[in-house]
């Protein structure tokens, strides 16, 4: 492997580790796939749909999702919202988050401690 | 059928058929969407615009792939003892290939490049057979869910570095031990029941599968008994992958086993030859001239010397088996 492939790897690698709290945490009202397709895309989060519709039915299976198909437009779509469970995996996940974030954020600024 | 339902269609073809359904129907109403987006941004449909966002999507069967867990044949929880299983399989197949080879030679019926490579011909259709049916062993425990979850669970115990530093734990099963001596067990009982042929010392000639030396009626008469204890190892075995721990009643079980065990070879190495010589295929192949007397008491003498050697064998195990049992108390 490439330097540059390695970083290009790190990077998606970073990517796919946020994908589940991005979607949960866009999932808090009822969306069908495609539009939550366009959701995070509009805010900047681009995820082939190849990964988010399996990843939407294994979050199900997993019970942090709950689904059902609805006919609102010419054809029917399915409907994907948080479960309770679902919701509480999302608080533990942010407060994980925050904490990744903060600690990310002194270590890339070279202040972890060490040098102080 | 449309476009979108014949790719809709050829992914479902690529799937299990309890997922078939559903995610068919999603992704014709993923398809659609995409469609109605171009509409509404003010451009045709026509064959072409579905043509091109099929080709977005990619290839039928690398969506389906996507919906679909890491299936494996052999997984990697069970893959090392695989190998070591197909290890042993593999020792064993050439051992007796061996004996084989020095018994054709020394009954000169070895006398051309032809035949050698016939032999190892033979020795290489052995190899695929056991690789075959170690394969198919590991695949069913594969698909056995409560053989990983056995595994797993062993696995997710805590591990304490402590243990580095304290004296082998001698109680401990390996995971490996009685897997493989359940495997190779059943084996034995397919082989010496259903295909007792194969138990034998034979060649392919001009085309032709001969037995130049089979197990004797002596030995078959023995066979029930011998049954007898392959079905109790096997259920020994079976008890020792679930609590992975010598305990003393599994101590005394596997004693009893031994005993057993010991008393059957002890048949056999007292009573008449277990090794049979077919005299018909010494006759058409025997070019050394080997009588039929002197080969049926070589083969016979290395079995007595083999049984001599397993009793000698159980014996120790019996004997540290009782060691550790009293010696624990």
């Amino acid at each position: 492997m490439t330097p540059n492939e390695s970083v290009e790897s790190g990077i998606l690698a970073l990517r796919r580790g946020v994908i589940v709290l991005a979607v949960l945490s866009q999932l808090q009202e009822e969306q069908y796939g495609y539009s939550l397709l366009r959701s995070l895309s509009d805010k900047g989060l681009e995820i082939d749909q190849g990964t988010l519709y399996p990843l939407l039915r294994r979050l199900e299976s997993q019970g942090l999702l709950e689904s059902r198909w609805k006919v609102d437009s010419d054809h029917p779509r399915r409907y994907y919202v948080v479960s309770a469970s679902g919701r509480k995996a999302i608080a533990q996940m942010k407060e994980d988050w925050a904490g990744i974030v903060a600690l990310m954020q002194k270590m890339l600024a070279g202040d972890n401690g060490d040098t102080a | 059928m449309n476009l979108i339902e014949s790719y809709v269609h050829e992914v479902g073809n690529h799937l299990p058929a309890k997922l078939r359904s559903d995610i068919e129907a999603e992704l014709q109403s993923l398809i659609l969407d995409i469609l109605e987006e171009k509409r509404r941004a003010g451009q045709t449909i026509t064959d072409a615009t579905i043509l091109q966002v099929l080709k977005g999507l990619g290839d039928p069967a690398k969506v389906a792939a996507s919906y679909r867990r890491p299936d494996y044949l052999i997984g990697p929880e069970l893959y090392p003892i695989f190998i070591k299983t197909l290890k042993i399989g593999v020792f064993v197949i050439s051992i007796i290939a061996l004996v084989v080879l020095g018994v054709r030679i020394a009954i000169g019926d070895l006398t051309s490049w032809g035949q050698l490579l016939e032999s190892i011909g033979t020795y290489f259709s052995w190899l695929i057979a056991v690789l075959a049916y170690v394969v198919v062993t590991f695949a069913v425990l594969q698909h056995i869910p409560l053989a990983l979850k056995t595994l797993n669970k062993e696995r997710e115990k805590e591990w304490d570095p402590a243990e580095l530093l304290r004296k082998p734990d001698t109680d401990r099963i390996p995971l490996s031990s009685p897997i493989i001596a359940i495997i190779f067990t059943l084996a034995a009982l397919v082989i010496f029941n259903i295909f007792p042929n194969v138990v034998a010392i034979g060649f392919v000639k001009d085309g032709e599968w001969v037995i130049l030396a089979s197990m004797s009626d002596a030995f078959f008469r023995v066979m029930p008994f011998i049954n007898t204890m392959w079905v109790l190892l096997i259920a020994f075995h079976a008890v020792c992958l679930f609590q992975r721990r010598w305990r003393p009643a599994t101590r005394w079980a596997f004693v009893a086993l031994q005993l057993f065990g010991v008393a059957i070879t002890a048949v056999l190495l007292a009573g008449p030859d277990i090794v049979k010589v077919n005299l018909d295929v010494l006759n058409a192949v025997n070019t050394s001239n080997v009588s039929s007397e002197t080969l049926t008491s070589s083969l016979n003498l290395i079995v007595r010397a083999s049984l001599g050697v397993a009793i000698a064998v159980s014996s120790i195990e019996i004997g540290k088996a009782v060691y550790k049992v009293f010696s624990q108390k």
